[in-house]
């Protein structure tokens, strides 16, 4: 256990080094920096897209006014802050990696490969983007509902939107791990990114069979929907535990599913 | 006279194969393309269908019925991962590490040799997305009241190649905005977003309010996503298709006409850095 320990306090100080370097390289290179906002800026929009449906047709989705698929989608723009702040740059450079071959550099490093291969780069622009944008639209959503917010809510949702954040991470990894036996993972990045969209809306508004198997197969509907759900009261005790435990066993998965992966690997590329 | 024309003709053939090799190169990441738009499809299904169910049935929605909107949803889905771009990153990257001044003294216009490469990555892609939309058509017209209609699929696949052609430039022309910048960072995805937005490529125009579709109207994007799907879709009567494809060729030479003033504009400014 001293053990774990010491190699979690270890990746978490190399995590913090990374994210100051890749910060100050943000800040030499203005453009990218300044860029990357707009393009958070301009997803975040289509994202409250979803929302102006509801407003312009002025009608409940799903038994949901449209105040509280407000709330919604603002969970879900600050879970994408995690996504495309902390992990996406990653998954989009992995099977680049893979394919000329540089991805051999990453296993000589001292630390895990997995950390490295998809968490070395980070954008603080986008990650603050997504992540204020989202609180300030969630909070104009709570605004506008009756009754008032305990702490107790707040801090709830906050533990569940970290366990989304690492079940989020879980489901972009397990595909990632074809790309060392396809070769190249445009189509999968897409797909994975594509599925990460399904959280533009409630669970509530998918059919049964939906709902079942966004939250246990391919569990996104923890990402922002759990949380949301949480933060209105309409969560069920069983929810929040499943909620608490799938991010462990998907991350357990998405592991096994990586180890795999590298052990395909060929550095077909050449480095 | 016919020779030259032959070999001119057979140097472009030959990018246009090129670019068809490298999409069958990765045939995994092709078949998987598609997949891209499974899920907005998935959502937008299943919030049109909550959004309509909370309704009287038969109304109508930013002029739009349920069945409508449906086929609407997953035709414009497909059609904007089909006229869907990339090479401007790499006209960008070429400019911009100075790799144009080889392709300028080689025997083959480089405007040609993107344009032929794009096509033949595209045809590819029209194939296995073409199946898919073939494949969405049929359970769209046997589970919905949109009516099968034959007679539109000319307009349309003249409406599909315009749109091809438009969005072409239209990349093309950010691409071209290397020789003024020398970073762009994020600023083609973030352009691309706003562009699809505003052809009507995640919600038709209509949802964006009157001023907003009326201000959109003016411009060539929707011509590239909304226009085919609606087409497609049997939206439009022949003759405001008619109108509409003719707006869309002018728009089309609108911007090849812009594409190569900035081209030419661009070049004088070009100082080969880097190479």
């Amino acid at each position: 256990m001293p053990g774990v320990c010491r190699e979690l306090a270890k990746h978490l100080r190399v995590y913090l080094i990374l994210a100051r370097m890749n910060a100050m390289s943000q800040l030499a290179y203005r453009t990218n920096f300044v860029t990357g906002i707009l393009m958070e800026l301009a997803f975040l929009a289509t994202k409250l897209l979803y929302a102006l449906v509801a407003f312009r047709a002025g009608r409940t989705v799903a038994g949901l006014a449209p105040n509280e698929v407000l709330v919604f989608v603002g969970a879900f723009i600050t879970a994408t802050g995690f996504y495309a702040g902390l992990f996406m740059m990653n998954i989009f450079q992995l099977s680049g990696r893979v394919r000329d071959g540089s991805f051999d550099v990453l296993l000589t490093k001292p630390v895990s490969l997995q950390f490295l291969a998809t968490l070395w780069r980070s954008d603080a622009g986008m990650f603050l983007v997504d992540v204020v944008g989202g609180v300030v639209v969630t909070f104009i959503g709570l605004a506008r509902l009756p009754g008032p917010f305990e702490l107790w809510r707040i801090l709830g949702y906050v533990f569940l939107l970290a366990c989304g954040a690492a079940v989020g991470y879980a489901l972009t990894v397990l595909p990632q791990s074809l790309v060392f036996v396809l070769g190249k993972g445009g189509g999968l990045a897409s797909f994975a990114g594509s599925l990460w969209e399904l959280n533009n809306l409630p669970m509530t508004t998918y059919g049964r069979l939906g709902r079942l198997l966004g939250t246990y197969l391919v569990p996104i509907f923890l990402v922002t929907s759990f949380p949301s759900l949480f933060l209105l009261g309409r969560i069920t005790g069983a929810q929040i535990i499943w909620g608490a435990v799938a991010p462990v066993a998907f991350l357990l998965v998405s592991r096994l599913a990586w180890q795999a992966g590298v052990r395909a690997y060929t550095a077909g590329g050449g480095a | 006279m016919s020779a030259r024309v032959a070999d001119r003709a057979g140097k472009y053939l030959r990018c246009f194969r090129l670019g068809l090799q490298d999409a069958l190169t990765h045939r995994a990441s092709l078949l998987l393309s598609p997949l891209g738009a499974v899920a907005p499809i998935i959502l937008q299904v299943v919030l049109w269908n909550r959004v309509y169910a909370a309704g009287a049935a038969g109304d109508t929605l930013f002029g739009f019925t349920r069945d409508e909107m449906l086929a609407y949803a997953v035709v414009a889905n497909l059609l904007s991962r089909l006229v869907r771009t990339g090479f401007e990153y790499e006209l960008y990257e070429d400019i911009k590490s100075g790799g144009l001044d080889r392709m300028l003294v080689q025997p083959i216009g480089y405007f040609g040799l993107r344009i032929a490469r794009f096509a033949g990555g595209k045809l590819a892609d029209t194939a296995v997305t073409g199946l898919c939309l073939a494949g969405s058509l049929v359970v769209l017209v046997s589970r919905t009241s949109i009516g099968a209609r034959l007679a539109v699929l000319p307009a349309f696949a003249l409406a599909l190649i315009l749109a091809l052609c438009l969005n072409f430039l239209i990349f093309w022309c950010v691409g071209l905005l290397g020789f003024w910048l020398t970073e762009t960072g994020f600023l083609f995805e973030a352009l691309r977003v706003v562009i699809v937005t505003a052809s009507g490529g995640i919600f038709p125009l209509s949802v964006l309010g009157r001023r907003a579709e009326a201000v959109l109207a003016l411009l060539p994007f929707r011509f590239t996503i909304q226009f085919p799907t609606e087409v497609l879709c049997g939206r439009i009567a022949p003759g405001p298709a008619l109108a509409g494809l003719a707006l869309s060729a002018a728009w089309t030479l609108i911007l090849a006409a812009l594409a190569g003033r900035l081209w030419r504009s661009g070049l004088r400014r070009f100082a080969a850095v880097g190479s």
